[in-house]
């Protein structure tokens, strides 16, 4: 039995359960949380995210069939999470959001856990301008550095189909840069 | 010596589209070249230390709470809340103090809304259930008479909750 399919066993027996859930959060919390903070922007909106996204993944393991990998369908949820966590933000505030993005890239300023500087900071503004499906392709690829193949399981969508957004997404960002810059 | 045939392939492959990506592939690399590598963001000192134990500490707390009740026993506290919603109910519409006075429709929709609301959210009895706990004479006593709502409640009602006026037939 392969790592990965032996956490999974010991994920979906009672007895290990817990010990090995503790095991996964220590394995991928990192790169979840970082992939959630990219979408929600600031760290405790992150935080929650992050909390809710291992909830549903210790509540759903049981369902977890080995169809796809167990990262892949972690990082799946996590982006739902994410997606689903900014909407029912902007329902609360009664905005769109795109004005949920916007103000969150512009209280980075002032945000003590953002260090970067005015490049990294026109960056997210550069990425803000994108639709919704572009943005986040680019961040998938560019930041966490996946793979189409991975990216293509993700999010369900063709690897063809992929490479042109993330290449558009790339073109319209430098552009934007430039135009800043001058 | 025929040295051509002897020319082999190196062994190697490449992916079926390489030579056609190849030009996207360079434009992609020298624009990302110009766009920093990090975010910039930062996160608490201890952030991932603590994290897993205020993550289970959440789980346990979730788990805690949703108790299983005895079904018996939340039928039965249910059964009752209903049966006392429905007499009120009754009381309201009857009014037996004063049987000749009509019910205005504000009073009726607070209690009405508020019962609903219950019904709605709070169990999962329905009417059939506590009708079906009621004699046939006590259903009776709970029914609508036809002039306790009089035609200027109606109208009032209407004009105020009625977004487009022109339906209202004149």
């Amino acid at each position: 039995m392969t790592g990965e399919k032996q956490l999974i066993a010991s994920l979906q027996s009672n007895d290990s359960k817990e010990q090995a859930f503790r095991t996964l959060v220590s394995e991928y919390k990192e790169r979840l949380y970082w992939h959630i903070r990219r979408i929600v922007i600031s760290h405790d909106d992150a935080d929650d995210v992050l909390q809710n996204t291992f909830i549903k993944i210790f509540r759903s393991i049981d369902k977890f069939k080995g169809d796809s990998k167990l990262y892949t369908w972690m990082y799946r949820i996590a982006t739902n999470e994410s997606i689903t966590f900014i909407n029912k933000k902007a329902k609360r505030q009664l905005v769109s959001t795109e004005e949920i993005q916007k103000a969150a890239i512009n209280s980075l300023t002032s945000d003590v856990y953002f260090e970067g500087n005015e490049a990294q900071l026109k960056l997210q503004k550069a990425i803000q301008q994108l639709p919704d499906r572009q943005q986040l392709i680019f961040k998938m690829k560019y930041f966490d550095d996946l793979t189409y193949e991975e990216l293509s399981e993700i999010l369900e969508t063709s690897v063809g189909g992929l490479k042109s957004s993330y290449h558009i997404a790339v073109k319209k960002i430098t552009a934007y840069i430039k135009n800043e810059t001058i | 010596m025929d040295h051509s045939k002897n020319k082999k392939k190196p062994g190697f492959d490449l992916p079926n589209d390489y030579f056609e990506q190849l030009e996207t592939n360079i434009e992609l690399a020298e624009m990302e070249a110009i766009l920093p590598e990090t975010t910039g963001f930062s996160i608490p000192s201890d952030y991932f230390e603590k994290f897993e134990d205020v993550l289970l500490n959440t789980i346990h707390e979730n788990s805690t709470e949703s108790k299983v009740i005895p079904l018996h026993r939340k039928t039965w506290f249910q059964l009752t809340i209903g049966i006392a919603a429905c007499l009120l109910i009754g009381l309201f519409i009857l009014n037996p103090s004063n049987p000749s006075a009509s019910t205005s429709f504000e009073e009726l929709d607070i209690a009405a809304y508020e019962v609903a609301d219950y019904f709605e959210n709070n169990t999962t009895i329905n009417t059939d259930d506590v009708a079906d706990l009621l004699t046939d004479e006590e259903i009776e006593e709970i029914t609508l008479e036809n002039d306790i709502l009089s035609t200027v409640n109606v109208e009032d009602y209407l004009l105020d909750n009625l977004d487009d006026t022109s339906l209202l037939i004149e």
